[in-house]
């Protein structure tokens, strides 16, 4: 490795830059096949020669970005294709209007030459069965995408008083107007997210001026590039970076005041196991890092423009990092932007575009709504693996720890950003302390990148949907089907119309409804029927789309036989007669999830196996956003007569299961006992069948899914999947039980609704609850399940439980609370104490509930964690007791014990005097003058006496033993707990800064590092000399 | 049952074996008693060998009791760290002085150990690596040969990770993992000094041999991706010898007995432990016979497990106990110490006692351990006699200096390591000039500033408590350094005690043999 970078610059750069274009390379004989991450558009002025459309500018150029397979980035400039919409086209319009139409909008617009053609073409709305053969529409092709609003509007909101010449004033419906340019473009040419593109020989030309600092620069007309089929992956270029940055004591960094004092960089090629650059820019001196190339600057305003050159020379395809999108990119923007540096947003791949940071945000019923920004950077992917991670996984807190810790099985040191500017002002080794941070948080996302496969499961959907690899990450799954839609949609002339987003709530219909769970603890098998993938089979089975749809009065001029009446009694036309595109787009969709769980199935690497397993899923989640899509009353296309008719089935089909069931698995019947659906929610339905042995149940559970499939329609499919056996069915959605799959072991514990899942609950509750269900199901040992539940409410009266089984932890997302909310209050009570440290908007504010006054409001007996530890203060153990852990504990007692109340009543929930060890810090005690008290008794002790007065002296020993006893407890727990920080934190001569309060010993070992020097204290009491 | 002539008859040939036995420094021998002592008999205060006699407190105690709150050993780490040469260091310790999350670490025993011990690792390096460059890790290049001194670290897999069993419920008490070896096919080794860590490439072989915390030069080349080619490995080697003038004023034979793991309170040889007590004070055998030997024992250490701990069967929570339940608990508990105080109050009204703790004893867990506490042993402190002293514990008897564990540190060292024997890695501990580098990774450690295991004198007796059997060596250094080095068996499982003589640092032991008085089954003693 080359230690000084300044020595070897030039090595350096030739390392930094890509493989060159083979020389012998040349658009006259070779054909260009590339892999396109994204797709873009730009105006350009001029026509360029040679390629088609209007011959005066400007004029839309669409842009494809993408990989050789030699590893050359390539800019694709596509000519020709132009922005268009439709509108219905009123009667007595015939094509010798066009050209007064076309005249009449151009001046309304104000602008010449808007609108390049107006003509009449043959197609239907998507909207409604329409058996009729195609009518007219008038598609009208502007010059340029953004003038497809206003033209739109102008048609569609009458707003203009716009006549269509011969025509009276009206509004017009517009379709297909609200599409992005870009996704119109690969839809129009049949191209999916992240395919291979093949520029045939002779048909594309080297551009003469590049705009671009791509290798290869070339212009092609639109009706020249060709997809080319190929699954394998371009070698990509990703960036993996991390900055840090110098913040002021109290104040969470402002690039308008803070310094960036660190930029580390990893880079790897796509398809190479360990990445080729690995390297950290730093402000002033930094000793030096092995394996890693440290390059110094003496001030920032060059260690930023060295990095933009670093950037723009490595040229990578696609940036990754953690948080990237809502910090570290606009950081760095708005710091160059206060420094003066204007060069330094060039950072994108076309020469003169500058990065902009823009506000966005977008809602979606899965996610809710997020507030984000967007750094624009054409050319480049960005991949905030924090986005991804918060879109696929549901975890108790997104930092780069805690996933670091999910998913790498690594726990990852964590440098409060109060102490960087101490780092940072301090010596070169103390910055290269900082800097061998900023390296980790550099190289964790590009870990967490290979190891979830997120790349090859991205690039999968967006084969899949058709839309480009950005596209998954920044907007929301609407997308997707509308991607999908559009494409299928064309094939068969199918108009989509443009729905004004009215965001006013639609008619309320009946969700997923549930069979009334007959809760106990059921210690026979219990068969679980399930409907596999149910929302999509029932819209592929009912043929329900918008193409298929029937107004009331429509269907009854039509036979019986054609058509369905669905539950909620909206009629739809029977795929026979004409077959919907939803349904369609679901079998689609469907299918490549069964491939994905074909390859699952036959793959042994656990991990892999996950990945699969999330790519199946994803896949699921597609399938079923195509009934949200629907739903959705503020998305692109709703159709309320469609999603209420899929719940509606749904709900008649639990019905009909639970019916036929119970008829047919009787003992008039034959059977040995009657069966029973205890239980049914949305997809499954969970019947007792009596039996004993899960084998009998699962004979018995797969004979009845095959017999109740048979009263549906295809492909609606009822299978029998698991047993629960024992199983504990405490409510609605909120049961658990052992899963099996196999009639010799079961699978795993499975826990559904409960507060092991959630994450509003302290630990203390997660933990508690599961394992009284390991012993419960498990272990079948309800005794021991009691008598366990019991020693957690003693240890947690007593104050001896773990300080982190006890912190609640919410996200500071709002500036302003309505009201009085914990987390918030107890936010502004550690800003006032000490603002370096305090919780900043988007942190998670982690807080315990300590003794307050009688009566005192909740909000004002929240503390912080760490502020506890250090002072000693009491918890407020009732409370835990009471609100957190009662609850959930009674739920799970009451169908297994006569009187659940006697589990807090008792001998052991009598508090014995809570053992704070010391009263030195508390602040009641403060202002006392202290006297030494005898250990065992409240008389003070006279000045030889040390531990006991002359009375108790006969209990100096056991008094010892106590003392004794906790000290060793401690020092096994400080051993431990700290020689693990020293071996996570990669260093034995360093001491441990760590502040990842996320991590499970964190509170712990502050503790019992607290802790041991109270006791130690107390213990050397003993040791005066005789 | 009790016969006066008889019995004089049997010790005398006894003592004779024994006097044989010390002179010719041949292997065990069993002693068979053929009688029955009173247990409540006078003791005759019999007149020993005088020798000198210093034991340093300080030794292993100086850090622990400095410890009085925060702020001091805040205080502690910026002052070691200043000592500690560079600049640098100091300001880091200042910075994390600010923070005070941050006071007691492990750290500053690693740092401690190397500065004491890379002196002297320097010395090696140039005696034997003249011609190779000393380098920093920081300054390594790919390629090129160098020395560098610093510390290991073994990173494996199957070392217990609290990280780990606190994934699952924290409630829950994890089984214990007893192991014999944590070794596995994934161990890999680090090297680290104060500037940055590489990884060791070398063979399976010496990674096994090795163990985290030993400070250790090293030869090799410089790969890419910080990896380090490990060609030689380098340890600090014997400390140097004190010779005592003392020693010189020894002229007879003195012993020194060891007796370690004797377990007062155990019901099953009540006989043998009341034995060793009617032995050592003399209270069998003739004048003659103690003229010969007993009197020439000059001291007895007790090489920790004093006290019989039962063992406990695994929990797997902490169940609730009622205060009637831990009351009694802790009166069961007090009941052998109560009995070690009177045992230790009548022999050492006869003969000076050490009494170091061990593992099962009531101190504090981690090293060094804490003397057992005056307050638990109100008879037996009232005599100057006793010595409650430390785990690690060096004194200077007659000259000789005494260093020895109980048996904490090899044990836990056998387990992260492979060597030829337990013997193999006592003897180390001589040549790695520290007793116990495993400490604070795997074997519980105070967090101190200074780091006492350092072996900063060579002693001439080195002895670990606690072992399953007897075994001696004479070790030979190359500057004329003499070692002789004991594992005690456990009195509990063996009944054997070992003798060293002082001024020939040979030794033997001595076995209580009760096979031959009670030939029924022991359990029927009681």
């Amino acid at each position: 490795m080359d230690l000084d970078i300044q020595d070897d610059g030039s090595k350096q750069i030739t390392l930094w830059a890509r493989n060159p274009i083979p020389s012998d390379f040349s658009p006259k004989k070779d054909s260009l096949i590339f892999q396109q991450l994204e797709v873009d558009y730009a105006e350009i002025k001029e026509p360029v020669p040679g390629m088609p459309g209007p011959s005066v500018g400007p004029l839309p150029v669409v842009r494809l970005f993408g990989v050789t397979k030699n590893g050359n980035s390539v800019l694709c400039k596509v000519h020709g294709f132009l922005p268009y919409f439709f509108i219905s086209c009123p009667p007595n319009f015939t094509q010798s209007d066009c050209k007064s139409f076309k005249k009449a909008l151009n001046v309304n617009i104000k602008v010449e030459d808007i609108v390049i053609s107006i003509r009449i073409v043959q197609k239907k709305s998507i909207m409604g069965y329409n058996p009729n053969p195609l009518t007219d529409f008038i598609e009208i092709t502007l010059i340029l995408p953004k003038f497809v609003t206003r033209c739109r509007d102008i048609l569609e909101t009458g707003k203009h008083r716009f006549e269509i010449p011969g025509q009276p004033f009206r509004q017009y419906q517009t379709y297909e107007s609200n599409i992005p340019f870009a996704l119109r473009f690969l839809i129009d040419k049949k191209i999916p997210g992240c395919s291979w593109i093949e520029l045939p020989a002779n048909k594309y030309q080297f551009s003469e001026n590049q705009v671009s600092t791509c290798q290869i620069e070339v212009d092609i007309s639109n009706k020249e590039l060709l997809n080319y089929s190929d699954e394998s992956f371009a070698p990509f270029r990703i960036l993996s970076f991390d900055i840090e940055c110098a913040g002021r004591k109290g104040f969470f960094p402002e690039p308008e005041k803070d310094p960036v004092i660190q930029i580390a960089n990893i880079v790897k090629n796509q398809g190479e196991s360990e990445p080729f650059i690995k390297n950290i820019f730093t402000l002033k001196g930094c000793s030096s890092i092995v394996g890693a190339h440290v390059i110094s600057h003496k001030c920032e305003k060059d260690m930023l423009k060295e990095w933009r050159k670093f950037l723009i020379k490595v040229d990578p395809d696609i940036i990754i990092g953690y948080n990237i999108a809502n910090f570290d990119l606009p950081y760095l923007i708005s710091r160059a932007r206060t420094l003066k540096i204007p060069e330094f947003a060039l950072l994108s791949r076309i020469k003169t575009t500058i990065s902009k940071i823009k506000s966005t945000h977008f809602s979606s019923s899965n996610l809710g709504t997020r507030e984000s920004k967007e750094v624009s950077m054409p050319g480049r992917t960005q991949f905030d693996l924090m986005q991804a991670i918060q879109r696929d996984h549901k975890l108790s807190s997104y930092s780069l720890n805690n996933v670091s810790a999910h998913f790498l099985k690594e726990q990852k040191e964590d440098v409060h950003f109060s102490i960087i500017s101490d780092l940072q002002n301090g010596t070169d080794d103390d910055r290269r302390r900082l800097a061998v941070y900023c390296i980790k948080d550099a190289a964790l996302p590009m870990k967490l990148l290979d190891k979830l496969m997120l790349l090859i499961n991205y690039t999968e959907m967006a084969r899949v949907t058709g839309v480009p690899l950005s596209y998954l990450l920044g907007r929301g799954e609407g997308v997707k089907v509308l991607s999908q839609l559009y494409r299928k949609a064309m094939v068969e002339d199918f108009l989509i119309p443009t729905y004004k987003v009215t965001g006013k709530a639609g008619e309320k219909f009946k969700g997923a409804v549930v069979i009334e769970p007959k809760c106990a603890f059921y210690d026979t098998p219990i068969a679980t029927l399930d409907f596999t993938s149910l929302y999509p089979s029932i819209m592929m089975a009912h043929n329900l789309c918008y193409s298929t749809l029937l107004p009331a009065e429509e269907a009854k001029k039509l036979p019986a036989d054609e058509y369905t009446v669905t539950p909620s009694g909206d009629h739809f036309i029977l795929p026979h007669k004409k077959k919907g595109l939803l349904p369609r787009i679901l079998e689609e969709l469907l299918s490549a999830r069964k491939n994905a769980k074909e390859l699952l199935k036959n793959e042994k690497d656990p991990f892999k196996k996950a990945v699969l397993d999330g790519r199946q899923l994803a896949l699921k989640i597609s399938a079923n956003s195509v009934y949200g899509f629907t739903g959705a009353r503020v998305g692109k296309l709703p159709c309320v007569e469609i999603s209420r008719s899929v719940t509606s089935f749904g709900r008649e089909m639990l019905d009909t299961t639970k019916k036929i069931v119970e008829e047919r698995y009787t003992i008039a019947n034959g059977y040995n006992h009657d069966a029973v659906v205890i239980y049914g929610d949305t997809d499954s339905v969970m019947v007792k069948f009596g039996v004993p042995t899960v084998a009998e149940a699962m004979a018995l559970g797969r004979e009845a899914s095959k017999e109740v499939t048979k009263h549906f329609i295809r492909p609606i499919n009822l299978d029998f999947e698991k047993v629960y056996y024992p199983y504990l069915l405490m409510a609605k959605k909120k049961y658990a039980g052992l899963f099996w799959t196999k009639p010799d072991i079961h699978d795993k514990m499975d826990v559904k609704g409960l507060e092991t899942v959630r994450r509003d609950t302290c630990l203390l509750v997660r933990n508690v609850v599961s394992t009284i269900l390991k012993k419960l199901l498990i272990e079948k040992d309800i005794k021991q399940a009691e008598e366990y539940t019991k020693s957690v409410i003693s240890d947690l009266l007593q104050n001896r439980l773990d300080l982190s089984m006890l912190v609640i932890t919410k996200a500071l997302s709002k500036s302003q609370y309505k009201g009085r909310v914990i987390h918030n209050e107890l936010a502004q009570k550690m800003r006032a104490r000490n603002p370096a440290t305090a919780p900043n908007l988007g942190d998670r504010v982690p807080y315990v509930v300590i003794q307050g006054l009688k009566g005192a409001p909740i909000y004002e007996k929240a503390e912080d964690p760490l502020y506890v530890l250090e002072h000693n203060i009491l918890l407020d153990t009732q409370y835990y007791l009471d609100k957190q852990l009662k609850a959930p504990l009674l739920r799970i007692f009451k169908p297994l014990l006569p009187n659940p109340e006697q589990i807090f009543a008792g001998e052991h929930t009598r508090t014995i005097a809570q053992s704070t060890l010391s009263s030195t810090n508390n602040p009641f005690f403060g202002t006392l003058e202290k006297k030494k008290v005898c250990m065992s008794c409240p008389n003070e002790l006279t000045s030889e006496e040390s531990t006991v007065c002359k009375n108790c002296k006969h209990k100096e020993g056991d008094l010892y033993q106590t003392s004794l006893n906790n000290v060793t407890k401690l020092e096994n727990k400080f051993a431990e707990s700290w020689t693990q920080c020293q071996r996570c934190s990669g260093s034995l001569h360093q001491p441990v800064l760590c502040s990842n309060r996320d991590c499970p010993i964190f509170y712990m070992r502050t503790k019992v590092q607290i802790d041991l020097i109270e006791a130690k204290k107390t213990l050397n009491r003993f040791n005066v000399e005789w | 049952m009790y016969t006066e002539s008889k019995d004089e008859e049997d010790l005398k040939d006894l003592f004779k074996r024994i006097e044989k036995i010390g002179k010719e420094n041949s292997k065990s021998k069993s002693i068979g008693i053929k009688d029955h002592f009173g247990l409540d008999k006078e003791f005759k205060t019999i007149e020993r060998v005088e020798t000198t006699y210093s034991y340093h407190k300080e030794r292993f105690l100086e850090s622990e009791f400095k410890l009085n709150g925060a702020n001091t050993t805040t205080n502690h780490t910026s002052q070691s760290s200043q000592s500690s040469q560079s600049s640098s260091s100091s300001q880091q310790s200042n910075l994390v002085s600010q923070s005070q999350h941050n006071v007691l670490q492990y750290n500053t025993i690693y740092s401690s150990r190397l500065e004491k011990l890379r002196p002297v690792l320097m010395e090696q390096v140039e005696s034997k690596f003249s011609n190779v460059p000393v380098q920093k890790i920081l300054q390594m290049k790919p390629g090129d040969e160098c020395v560098m001194i610093g510390t290991l670290y073994k990173e494996m897999e199957l070392k217990p990770n609290i990280l780990k069993q606190y994934a699952q419920d924290r409630a829950m008490l994890p089984l214990p993992d007893n192991r014999e070896s944590f070794i596995s096919e994934k161990d890999k080794l680090f090297f680290e000094d104060d500037t940055g860590r590489v990884k060791l490439i070398g063979e399976k072989g010496m990674v096994d041999s090795l163990v985290t915390g030993l400070n250790v030069a090293i030869r090799g080349r410089g790969l890419t991706d910080a990896e380090f080619e490990i060609q030689e490995v380098l340890f600090p080697g014997l400390p140097p010898q004190p010779h005592s003038r003392d020693l010189e004023k020894i002229k007879d034979d003195v012993y020194i007995c060891l007796v370690s793991g004797i377990g007062i309170g155990n019901p099953n040889n009540i006989f043998q432990i009341n034995l060793l007590k009617e032995f050592l004070t003399g209270s069998v055998g003739s004048e003659s016979e103690q003229n010969e030997f007993i009197k020439k024992i000059s001291r007895v250490v007790f090489v920790g497990n004093s006290i019989h701990k039962e063992e406990e069967p695994h929990e797997a929570f902490v169940r609730y106990s009622s205060r009637q339940e831990t009351q009694a608990k802790q009166a069961k508990q007090a009941l052998p110490i109560k009995e070690l105080d009177g045992y230790l109050s009548e022999l050492c009204q006869s003969i000076p006692v050490d009494i170091m703790p061990g593992p099962n004893d009531p101190t504090n867990v981690s090293l060094p351990q804490l003397p057992l506490n005056s307050c638990l042993f109100p008879f037996s402190i009232q005599n100057t006699n006793t010595t409650f002293a430390t785990n690690p514990y060096e004194s200077l008897v007659g000259g000789r200096v005494l260093l020895g564990t109980s048996g904490q540190n090899i044990e836990n060292a056998s387990r992260y390591m492979k060597s030829e024997s337990k013997m193999k890695i006592a003897e180390n501990t001589l040549v790695w000039r520290h007793l116990a580098p495993t400490a604070p990774d795997t074997l519980t450690c105070s967090a101190l500033d200074q780091d006492p295991f350092v072996i900063e004198q060579c002693p001439h007796i080195l002895f670990f408590g606690n072992q399953d059997h007897y075994e001696s060596k004479l070790l030979k250094g190359p500057n004329d350094e003499v070692v002789r080095l004991i594992f005690i068996p456990k009195f509990s499982e063996t009944n054997t005690i070992v003798c060293v003589n002082l001024k020939t640092l040979d030794t033997f032991p001595i076995t209580f043999n009760t096979s031959s008085f009670f030939p029924q089954s022991p359990s029927t003693q009681q």
